[in-house]
C-alpha cells in the first residue's frame, strides 16, 4: 500500500462488488422469514459415482450463510478502502469472491464429497491470500505452512468422510446423522472419527495444528478478518457441530473434543500474552475462541448447542471489527506493534468507537451480545458435572480475552499520545463504516433479541440431539454465574494492568519456541529433502553396472521365490538324453571351451581379454550346436561371436575407453554363479517334462500341401509367422538407420570432449 | 471392407509410412506425413473402439492361418482402449512436436525423428493389438528400439547416456520376457494368448510355469518401470526431446501395464496368481513405489525429472490396483492408465512449453515465469491438480476407485498410503508452482513471451480432457468396467 508507485497506479474502484453479497444477504433474510428451514436441492453430477450436488440448508447452515454474506459485504466495502492504492487489488477481489462461493458451497452441501471439494477450495484460496505479498519471503513461508497443514488435513478429512460413508452406507450428511447411534458399534468408526478430527482440527487451528493461523496473518487484513477469523477457520467447528447429534453420546467423541478444545483455548490464550503485534494477538485469541467452540461442542447436554451457536455468532461479530480496527491502525500509522500504539483516539475517533463497542462484546460485559453468549455458555458448563476442571481453565481463557479486549480498546486508543503519530488522520469512511456497523449490530442483538432469536434457535436445534429441544435465551439465573463473570472480569483487568510484566516473564521462555509445533514442522520440512537426497544417492546414482546388479538380483529373488511357492522339489535327471554317449568327446570339448571361458572371465583385468574369454563361451556353445544336429544355428553363432568381438574391440579402441577393467569382481562373479545355477536348475526342470509337439508336427504336416514349401523353417519364417519376421527385419534395418546419425554426432562431439 | 481390417491397418500403415518419412526432405513434409498417419490411426482406433465397446471380441487371422498356428489379432475392449490412448496421444503430440522439435533437434535428423516416432507408435499399437505372445515380443522390440533412438536425440549430450542406459536395461527386460515366453511355449506348445489361457491351467503346478511367470513379470516390470526396476526412467524422460517425453510418458509405460494385465489376468488368471505371492508383491512394490518415488520427486531440481519420478509413483498406484486383484481394483488400474496419460501428457507439454521459451527445464530458471506465460502456467496448475487428485479432475476419479478398492479389501494401510501419496504430490507440484508464480523474476531482466499456439493448443486440449473426464467419468469408468469382465480371470 505504501508503495511509492502506488498512487499513480491507483486501481479501479471495486466498491460495487459489495452489492453482490449484499443482495444475497438480503435475499437470505427475506427467504428465511418466508420459507421454513430446512431447504433442500439436488442435482446429478456423476451418477456412476453416486456423486451429486446435494444441498441442505438448515438453521446451522443458514447462520453460516448469513455470516458469510453479511460479513462478506462489509469485507468488500472495507477492502475497497484498504486496497485502494494496490495494483493487485483486482486479483484480491477475485480470490475473495471465489472464496465466498466455496464457503457457501461448503456450509450448504449435504453430499460429503461436495463438502470436501469446497473445503479444499477454501484452503487453496487461503493459500493464495496468505501469500498475497509474494515478494515477501515470510509471506511465502506462511502460505506454504498454511497450505500443507490445511491441505494435509483435508486429505485426512477425505479419508474420514469416505470411511464414514462406507460405515453409514450413504454420502449424505443428513443420512449419517439420521443413522446416528446405530453407527457407534462399527469397529471402523474410531478410525473414521480420528481422520475426521485431524481434518477439522487442522482447519480450525486446534492444538497441535494451531501454529499456521498466527503466521497466516501475512495476508491482507480484510482477508484475515474474513477467512482467518469470521468464516473459514470455523469450517472445522461447523462440521463437528453438524455431526455432533450423531456422535454426542460417544465417549471418544466427547473426550477428544473436550481435551483438544481445552488445551487449545488455554494454550493459545497464554501465547497471546507473548505477542507484540496487534494482529497476531487477535489471531491467538481467535485460536483460543475456536478451542472454546470445540470444547462446547464436546460438552454433553442440550444447552451446549445453544451456547455453541451463540458464541459462534458473538465471536464473528466482535472479532471481525477488531481485525478491521487493527487493519485501519496499520493503514494509518504503518505499524501494528502495541509498543508504539497509544492515544490514537483523538486522531481516529470512529475507529476507536468501533474498537470500544466490539471489545465490550469480547470481554463479555453486560449490554453486549458477548454477554449473552457467555452466560449461555456457563449454563452449558454448569449442566455437566465433569466440567469443573475445564471450567477453571476457561476462567483463565476468558480473563485473557478480557485483557486482549482491553489492549485493543484502551491501550491503543487511550493514554498519552505518541508524538510520532501527530500527522495520522482517520481512515476513509469505507474503512470506518464496516467495523462500526458490525459492532453496533452485535450490540443491538442484545436489546432486540427477537431478530436474532429465530435464526439462532433454529441453528441450535439443528445441532442438538433431541428433536423436542426448544432452546431460548432465557435471562441467565442470577447467582453463581454472575460471580464467575465478576471474577473473570477482575482477573482480566489485573492481567491488563500487568500485561508488560507478564509479557517480559513469558518472553524468557524462549524454549517455548524451540519445542513449538511450528518449529517441529519447520524441521520436518527441511528434513524431508535431506532424506530424499540420501535415498537418491543410495539407489539412483546413475551407475549402470549397479542398476544391472539390482535387476539381476531382483530377477533371481523373484524366480527363486516362485520356486519356493510350490513345494520345492529337485528335478530328476532327464530320462532320455538321446545318444549323447556317441558324441561324448565333441560335447566334452565344447563343455571345456565354455567352462574355460567362464572361469577365466572373472580374473581378467583387461577389457580385451575379458571380451575374448566371453567370446570363448560363445564359441563353445556353437560347437555344442554343431554336434547337436543344428549346424545352421552353429554357424550363425560363430558369426555373431566373431562380429561382436570385432565390433566391440573397434569401438573400444576408437573411442578411447580405458582398457583396464575395474568392476567389483567378487560380487559380480557371485551374482553370475547364482544366475547360472538358477538357469541350470530351470533347464533340468524343463527337460524332465515331455515337450508338447502339437505345433511342430502341424507345421511339418501343412508346410508342403498348404504353403507350398519344402523347408519347414523357411515356411514358418515367411508364411506362418511372416509378421514376426517382418518385424525383426524392421528392427535390424532401423537399428542401422538410427545408429548412423548417432555415430556421426558422436564423432563430432568426440573431438571437443 | 476397411472395418474388417482395422486392426491390421493400424499396424501396417505406420510401419509402411515410417521408412517413407525417413526419406522425405525438409522439416515440414516428414512432419505432415507423420501427422496424417497418426490422425488416420486415431480415427481407426476410435472406430475399432466403437466396434468392441459392447464387450464383443474381434479375431483377425493374419495370412488366413488359423490360431494357434498362425498369428492372431484379437481385439477386445481392453486393447482397443489402450490402442485408443496410444493413437490419441500420438495424434495430439505431433502438432505439438513441430515447433518443439524444430528447436531441439538438428535439421538433418528431423525426418529420422518423425520416422522413429511413427515406428514407436507402431510398436506400441502392435503390442496392444496382437493376440500372440511372441508377436508381442517382436513389437516390443520395435517400440523399444525406436524409443532408444528418439531419446538419444535429446539436445544435451547426456541424452546419449540416458538412451544407452535405457537400451541396456530394456534389453535385459526384453530378454527376460523372451526367456519366459520360451519356457511357456515349451510347456504348452502354443504362443496364442487365448489358447495359452486354456492350456496353462493343466500345468499350473509345474515349476517351469512358475519360473516362466517370474521371468515374464520381471521383464514386463522393467518396461513399465515398476519400483525398484524404474532406474532407467528418470534419465530417459529428462533428456529426451520434450515431445518424446510427452509421448513416452503417456503411452509407453501404459502399454507395458496393459501387457502386465494381459499376462496376469488373461494368460495366467487369478487361479494361478492366488497360489503365489504375486498380489502381495504388487501391493508391496506399489506402496514402495508410491512413497519412495514421490519422495524423490520432491527432491528433484529439474521439472522433467520431477515429473518422471512422479510417473514412477503413478505406476505404483496402478500396480496397487492390479495387486488388489478385484474387479474394483483392476477397474481403478485401467481408469488410471487412461487418466494418467491425460495428466502426464498435459504436464510434460506444459513443461516442454517452458523449455521452449526458457531453454532449460531446471526449476530455478522458472522464477516468476508463471506470470509471463499465464496460459502455460495455468495448464501446469490444472494438470498438477489432476495429478494430486483434486475432485473435478480426472485424477480424482482414479484415486477414488483405488481408495474404494482398498477399502473393499479392508486394506486401510494402503488406503492411507494412497492419501499420503496425494499429499506428497501436493508438495512437489507446489514446488514448481511456487517458483513459477511467487518467486520474483530473475535479475537478468529477461522476459519470456507466452508459448506459441501450436504448443498451447495441444496442451490445453489435454487439460480440458482432464477436466472433462473428471466431471464425466461415464466413458472411462464404463470402458474399464467392461474391460475387467473381458480380461477374464478376475473374481467379480
Amino acid at each position: 500500500m505504501r508503495d511509492e508507485h502506488a498512487a499513480e497506479h491507483a486501481g479501479k474502484d471495486w466498491l460495487w462488488l459489495a452489492v453482490l453479497p449484499l443482495i444475497l444477504f438480503g435475499y437470505l433474510l427475506w427467504e428465511i422469514s418466508r420459507t421454513p428451514l430446512p431447504w433442500q436441492f439436488q442435482l446429478e453430477w456423476v451418477p456412476s459415482l453416486e456423486l451429486g450436488i446435494d444441498l441442505y440448508v438448515d438453521g446451522l447452515s443458514a447462520q453460516f450463510l448469513l455470516l458469510i454474506t453479511g460479513i462478506g459485504t462489509m469485507v468488500l466495502v472495507y477492502a475497497s478502502g484498504y486496497m485502494a492504492h494496490d495494483r493487485q487489488a483486482g486479483r484480491f477481489y477475485k480470490l475473495l469472491l471465489l472464496f465466498m462461493v466455496a464457503m457457501i458451497g461448503a456450509v450448504s452441501a449435504d453430499h460429503m464429497l461436495v463438502l470436501f471439494l469446497c473445503w479444499e477450495l477454501t484452503s487453496l484460496v487461503s493459500f493464495f491470500l496468505v501469500g498475497f505479498k509474494y515478494t515477501d519471503e515470510q509471506a511465502r513461508a506462511s502460505a506454504r505452512t498454511a497450505l500443507f497443514i490445511t491441505m494435509g488435513g483435508g486429505l485426512a478429512l477425505l479419508g474420514g468422510l469416505i470411511l464414514l460413508s462406507q460405515i453409514a452406507g450413504t454420502w449424505s450428511l443428513q443420512g449419517v446423522i439420521a443413522a446416528g447411534a446405530g453407527l457407534h458399534d462399527d469397529p471402523r468408526l474410531p478410525a473414521a472419527l480420528t481422520l475426521l478430527f485431524i481434518g477439522c482440527f487442522t482447519k480450525s487451528a486446534q492444538f497441535p495444528f494451531h501454529f499456521w493461523l498466527p503466521n497466516a496473518m501475512t495476508a491482507p487484513t480484510p482477508a484475515s478478518a474474513y477467512l482467518h477469523s469470521a468464516t473459514m477457520v470455523k469450517l472445522g467447528v461447523y462440521l463437528l457441530a453438524r455431526l455432533d447429534p450423531a456422535f454426542n453420546e460417544l465417549l471418544f467423541w466427547e473426550i477428544t473434543l473436550i481435551a483438544v478444545g481445552t488445551i487449545t483455548a488455554t494454550w493459545a490464550a497464554v501465547l497471546a500474552l507473548r505477542e507484540r503485534d496487534l494482529k497476531r494477538i487477535l489471531a491467538r485469541s481467535t485460536v483460543s475462541a475456536l478451542g472454546t467452540l470445540v470444547l462446547l461442542i464436546g460438552l454433553p447436554g442440550e444447552s451446549s448447542s445453544l451456547a455453541v451457536v451463540a458464541f459462534l455468532y458473538a465471536h464473528a461479530l466482535y472479532k471481525a471489527p477488531l481485525f478491521f480496527v487493527a487493519g485501519s491502525i496499520d493503514h494509518a500509522t504503518g505499524t501494528r506493534s502495541i509498543d508504539h500504539l497509544r492515544g490514537l483516539r483523538r486522531q481516529m475517533p470512529f475507529t476507536a468507537a468501533a474498537a470500544m463497542i466490539a471489545s465490550l462484546s469480547m470481554a463479555g460485559l453486560p449490554l453486549s451480545f458477548g454477554y449473552v453468549a457467555k452466560s449461555v455458555a456457563s449454563v452449558a458448563k454448569a449442566e455437566s458435572e465433569l466440567m469443573a476442571l475445564a471450567g477453571y481453565g476457561l476462567l483463565l481463557v476468558n480473563a485473557i480475552a478480557v485483557a486482549v479486549a482491553a489492549v485493543a480498546a484502551i491501550r491503543v486508543f487511550w493514554g498519552p499520545a505518541n508524538q510520532a503519530f501527530d500527522q495520522v488522520r482517520e481512515v476513509s469512511w469505507r474503512m470506518v463504516l464496516p467495523p462500526l456497523l458490525i459492532a453496533i449490530i452485535a450490540l443491538e442483538f442484545e436489546f432486540i433479541p427477537t431478530f436474532a432469536d429465530p435464526v439462532l434457535v433454529d441453528a441450535a436445534r439443528a445441532i442438538s440431539t433431541s428433536n423436542s429441544f426448544t432452546p431460548s435465551f432465557a435471562e441467565p439465573q442470577a447467582g453463581t454465574m454472575i460471580t464467575v463473570a465478576e471474577i473473570t472480569l477482575l482477573i482480566g483487568v489485573l492481567l491488563f494492568v500487568f500485561w508488560e510484566r507478564l509479557h517480559r516473564f513469558l518472553e524468557r521462555f524462549s524454549i517455548l519456541e524451540r519445542f513449538s509445533c511450528a518449529g517441529f514442522f519447520d524441521r520436518l520440512l527441511k528434513g524431508l529433502p535431506r532424506l530424499a537426497a540420501w535415498h537418491t544417492r543410495l539407489l539412483q546414482h546413475g551407475r549402470l553396472d549397479s542398476y544391472m546388479r539390482v535387476t539381476l538380483l531382483a530377477m533371481l529373488g523373484i524366480a527363486s521365490g516362485a520356486w519356493l511357492v510350490i513345494e520345492p522339489g529337485w528335478p530328476g535327471m532327464p530320462g532320455d538324453l538321446g545318444g549323447w554317449r556317441d558324441q561324448a568327446w565333441s560335447l566334452g570339448a565344447a563343455a571345456v571351451l565354455i567352462m574355460a571361458g567362464a572361469l577365466a572371465a572373472p580374473f581378467m583385468h583387461n577389457r580385451m581379454a575379458l571380451l575374448m574369454s566371453i567370446g570363448l563361451v560363445g564359441y563353445g556353445s556353437a560347437v555344442l550346436f554343431l554336434f547337436a544336429g543344428a549346424p545352421d544355428v552353429a554357424f550363425t553363432q560363430f558369426m555373431v561371436e566373431t562380429v561382436l568381438v570385432v565390433v566391440a574391440v573397434t569401438v573400444l579402441t576408437r573411442y578411447g575407453v580405458p582398457i583396464r577393467y575395474t568392476e567389483p569382481r567378487v560380487r559380480n562373479a557371485l551374482i553370475a554363479v547364482a544366475a547360472g545355477a538358477g538357469t541350470f536348475i530351470l533347464l533340468l526342470q524343463m527337460f524332465s517334462l515331455p515337450a508338447d509337439l502339437g505345433m511342430p508336427l502341424w507345421f511339418a504336416e501343412k508346410s508342403l500341401p498348404e504353403a507350398y514349401g519344402q523347408n519347414v523353417v523357411n515356411v514358418i519364417l515367411v508364411d506362418f509367422r511372416a509378421l514376426d519376421t517382418f518385424g525383426e527385419i524392421v528392427v535390424v534395418a532401423f537399428s542401422a538407420i538410427a545408429a548412423w546419425p548417432l555415430l556421426r554426432r558422436k564423432r563430432k562431439h568426440g573431438s571437443n570432449g | 471392407m476397411i472395418e474388417s481390417h482395422i486392426s491390421l491397418l493400424l499396424v501396417v500403415i505406420p510401419l509402411l509410412a515410417a521408412p517413407v518419412t525417413a526419406l522425405l526432405p525438409g522439416v515440414r513434409l516428414p512432419w505432415l506425413t507423420a501427422l496424417l498417419v497418426s490422425w488416420v490411426c486415431f480415427a481407426l482406433a476410435i472406430w475399432q473402439f466403437a466396434l468392441v465397446m459392447d464387450g464383443s471380441v474381434i479375431s483377425y487371422e493374419l495370412g488366413g492361418w488359423a490360431p494357434p498356428w498362425g498369428i492372431e489379432y484379437r481385439i477386445d475392449i481392453v486393447n482397443a482402449f489402450v490402442a485408443l490412448i496410444v493413437a490419441g496421444m500420438a495424434a495430439i503430440t505431433l502438432p505439438y512436436a513441430l515447433r518443439s522439435v524444430e528447436q531441439e533437434i538438428p535439421k538433418h535428423q528431423i525426418p529420422l525423428f518423425y520416422s522413429m516416432f511413427l515406428l514407436c507408435m507402431d510398436g506400441l499399437l502392435g503390442i496392444t493389438l496382437t493376440g500372440d505372445i511372441f508377436n508381442l515380443f517382436v513389437f516390443l522390440e520395435i517400440s523399444s528400439l525406436s524409443s532408444y533412438t528418439l531419446i538419444s536425440m535429446g539436445r544435451q549430450r547426456r541424452a546419449l547416456t540416458a538412451a544407452y542406459q535405457y537400451l541396456i536395461m530394456g534389453t535385459i527386460g526384453a530378454t527376460f520376457l523372451l526367456i519366459g515366453i520360451g519356457l511357456i511355449y515349451a510347456e504348452t506348445g502354443t504362443l496364442n494368448m487365448a489358447d495359452l489361457s486354456n492350456r496353462l491351467p493343466a500345468v499350473f503346478s509345474h515349476h517351469t510355469v512358475h519360473t516362466a511367470f517370474a521371468f515374464i513379470v520381471v521383464g514386463v516390470a522393467l518396461k513399465l518401470a515398476m519400483f525398484p526396476l524404474h532406474l532407467w526412467l528418470p534419465n530417459a524422460y529428462t533428456y529426451a526431446p520434450s515431445a518424446i517425453t510427452v509421448f513416452l510418458a503417456a503411452t509407453a509405460t501404459k502399454v507395458a501395464v496393459y501387457v502386465m494385465l494381459r499376462v496376469v489376468f488373461t494368460v495366467f488368471s487369478t487361479g494361478f496368481t492366488s497360489d503365489t505371492p504375486t498380489d502381495d508383491m504388487f501391493l508391496l512394490l506399489g506402496v514402495l513405489g508410491v512413497l519412495v518415488a514421490s519422495f524423490y520427486a520432491i527432491y528433484q531440481g529439474d521439472a522433467k525429472r520431477l515429473l518422471a519420478y512422479s510417473s514412477v509413483a503413478q505406476i505404483g498406484y496402478i500396480l496397487l490396483g492390479i495387486g488388489f486383484a478385484s474387479a474394483l481394483g483392476v477397474t481403478a488400474a485401467v481408469v488410471h492408465i487412461f487418466n494418467h496419460a491425460l495428466m502426464k501428457g498435459a504436464l510434460f507439454m506444459a513443461v516442454g512449453a517452458l523449455v521452449y521459451r526458457i531453454g532449460s527445464s531446471h526449476i530455478t530458471q522458472f522464477s516468476g515465469v508463471g506470470r509471463q506465460m499465464p496460459w502455460t502456467f495455468g495448464a501446469l496448475v490444472l494438470g498438477g491438480l489432476s495429478l494430486i487428485g483434486v475432485p473435478g479432475t480426472a485424477g480424482f476419479i482414479s484415486k477414488w476407485y483405488l481408495v474404494l478398492a482398498a477399502i473393499e479389501q479392508q486394506a486401510w494401510l494402503i488406503a492411507a498410503v494412497i492419501l499420503v501419496g496425494s499429499l506428497l504430490a501436493v508438495v512437489y507440484v507446489w514446488k514448481m508452482v511456487e517458483v513459477l508464480y511467487f518467486r520474483p523474476a530473475s535479475d537478468t531482466g529477461e522476459t519470456y513471451r507466452e508459448a506459441p499456439l501450436s504448443l498451447l493448443v495441444p496442451t490445453w486440449l489435454l487439460v480440458i480432457a482432464n477436466i472433462y473426464f473428471g466431471l464425466n467419468a461415464d466413458l472411462t469408468v464404463g470402458a474399464a468396467t467392461t474391460a475387467v469382465q473381458v480380461l477374464g480371470g478376475i473374481p467379480q
